[in-house]
């Protein structure tokens, strides 16, 4: 009883206490108020207009990426944040947000204005009728500038993927996988803004642009089905190409670097496969080691969601890690490998601050790195030494699995 | 630390435990060039192919032993995403209010009481949003969208009137032929 007399006697001077302590701070702050205000020689604030919407450049600075948010813990915050990964200030950074529904893919245009991203939505929340939906964004403005609904719901929804959506060589076609789980893909005229052709590609996925008007996707067989257009972006023909890999054995990533129309597909055990995409056919040209004998004692391997991507002077950077074994092939890597793949070699390792899971690298002749790291945060690293320029976090971002080049 | 970083650590223990794969189902996938735009169906197909086990869906036997809560139960080799265990269903059963699709990506693991190895169908949940716990990837046998049967990238839910994902179950649906 006593004990609790002496409580309440020090639970009354802790509140007493508090109260004076509150009312000293309310002086100041009124104080410091009166202080402020008290500038009435000042001609008053303009009058400013409501309504204001910015927009963004034509042509995007280099440091600018698109950072695909895929929201792996909401179907329903799906985005795709600009970024200026170069920009230190940290509330300069985001440019712009466009949602992304339900695990949407975005493909961006170098020479069209615009950027597309491929959504879907049930009619009420997560229940309903559900609709896919294309969306043809104006790049500057942010603006929808036309919605494509897909007669049937079968587009792709998975993980992001740089190639489930690709772009004709000269932008008029956009190419957009389908799996439902037969796999297709559908044609789109952004000319004419409409859907041409939904061609069939059985046992084959995604959409690698091949030659002017071709598309090829990866099969089940491990080898290719090439599918050429006729000038109006219907299928003209098909072609398979035989396999070159053993999907059980001797699988490969899905993710290649697509560099002056070669494309470098790493194993995962750590092979290069090269296929020319340059024809209206894909042509297989050629496997080749990407790791040493003495890294292969140690099982070093590439590995990553997006973990590979290029620089524009025809560079590949590929994630890699040590001790790698069947089920590390997603989990990404302490290093990132600078390849030169014309000349089939590799130039530098470099030893990432932390754990990378996504890579990709900025435009331009100083190209940047930048990483999504095991916090899921952004490494923005130099490639020439390796050194972290800075660590982007708190943009929105909870899963930023995967990052484009914005033009 | 984030959940990655918690992931990725359970990784590493999850295959420092794992047995060598001595089983696999043989041939599938191989058929699926020149399909046509017949659908796949990997949990049929696996069902098919495999031995069949009386169905059984109690809670672990004496044949099983582990935690299905934890990322390391061994059914979850292939797994990538919520486990169903901690989201009101359990591993071979949905939580209420969702729908199982019917369609889905299948892997091979070895039980570690009896030796065997097994065909695990990890059919997803479906129609309400995601669980957001216990987010397990283990990826053993895992391959990208080309194998279909074999690949965790694809939100399964596609073949449930909801394509919306909520957790994933890791149902034994037959034996798996050795090698």
């Amino acid at each position: 009883m006593k004990s609790l007399r002496s409580a309440l006697r020090l639970g009354a001077c802790s509140v007493l206490a508090s109260s004076v302590l509150l009312s000293s701070l309310a002086l100041a702050a009124a104080k410091q108020e009166q202080k402020a205000a008290t500038r009435p020689d000042l001609p008053p604030l303009p009058i400013e207009e409501t309504g204001a919407i910015r927009s963004l450049p034509k042509n995007m600075p280099e440091s600018w990426m698109y950072v695909d948010e895929a929201a792996f813990f909401s179907m329903f915050g799906g985005k795709v944040i600009v970024l200026d990964v170069m920009e230190e200030r940290p509330a300069k950074r985001i440019k712009a947000i466009a949602d992304k529904n339900l695990l949407g893919n975005f493909k961006a245009a170098q020479k069209r204005d615009e950027f597309y991203i491929m959504e879907s939505f049930h009619a009420r929340g997560s229940r309903g009728p559900r609709e896919d939906v294309l969306a043809i964004y104006d790049k500057t403005t942010f603006k929808i500038l036309k919605e494509i609904v897909w007669k049937d719901a079968t587009r792709l929804t998975a993980l992001p993927e740089r190639y489930s959506m690709g772009l004709s060589k000269d932008e008029r076609f956009l190419y957009v996988a389908n799996f439902s789980p037969a796999a297709s893909f559908s044609v789109v005229d952004l000319d004419k803004r409409e859907v041409v052709d939904v061609i069939g590609t059985p046992g084959c996925v995604l959409t690698y642009p091949t030659g002017e008007r071709s598309v090829t996707s990866l099969c089940s067989n491990g080898g290719l089905l090439t599918t050429v257009l006729d000038k109006n972006g219907k299928k003209s023909a098909q072609h398979r190409i035989k396999p070159f890999f053993d999907t059980d054995k001797t699988p490969i990533f899905e993710r290649p670097a697509i560099i002056d129309g070669m494309a470098y597909f790493p194993g995962f055990a750590g092979k290069m496969h090269t296929i020319d995409l340059r024809g209206d056919v894909a042509k297989f040209v050629e496997t080749w080691d990407l790791i040493t004998p003495e890294e292969r004692k140690t099982n070093w391997r590439p590995g990553g969601l997006g973990l590979n991507d290029k620089d524009e002077q025809g560079l590949m950077y590929m994630i890699a890690h040590e001790n790698g074994a069947d089920g590390t092939q997603t989990h990404g890597g302490s290093h990132v490998w600078v390849i030169d793949v014309k000349n089939k070699k590799r130039l530098r390792k470099l030893a990432l601050p932390g754990w990378g899971i996504s890579i990709a690298v900025t435009r331009g002749k100083e190209p940047k790195l930048v990483v999504t790291n095991g916090d899921l945060n952004l490494d923005i690293i130099d490639p020439k030494d390796g050194k972290l320029i800075q660590t982007i976090s708190d943009f929105g971002n909870v899963t930023p699995l995967l990052v484009h080049k914005a033009y | 630390m984030s959940l990655f970083d918690k992931l990725f650590e359970k990784t590493a223990r999850g295959a420092a435990q794992k047995g060598s794969r001595r089983g696999f189902i043989r041939g599938l996938g191989a058929a699926l060039v020149g399909a046509g735009s017949i659908p796949l169906l990997p949990v049929a197909r696996a069902a098919d192919g495999g031995q069949k086990l009386p169905q059984d869906n109690r809670l672990p036997q004496d044949s099983e032993a582990g935690d299905p809560a934890s990322c390391d139960y061994w059914r979850y080799c292939a797994v990538d995403g919520f486990l169903c265990e901690c989201c009101g269903g359990t591993y071979n059963t949905c939580p209420p209010g969702t729908e199982m699709s019917p369609i889905t990506w299948i892997g091979t693991c070895r039980n570690p009481v009896d030796g065997r190895n097994y065909v695990i169908s990890y059919n997803d949940c479906c129609g309400t949003t995601q669980c957001g716990s216990c987010l397990c990837q283990r990826d053993e046998g895992d391959r990208p969208l080309y194998r279909a049967d074999k690949s965790n990238d694809v939100n399964w839910c596609l073949g449930a009137n909801s394509s919306v994902y909520h957790c994933s179950t890791a149902i034994v649906v037959g034996l798996a032929f050795e090698q």
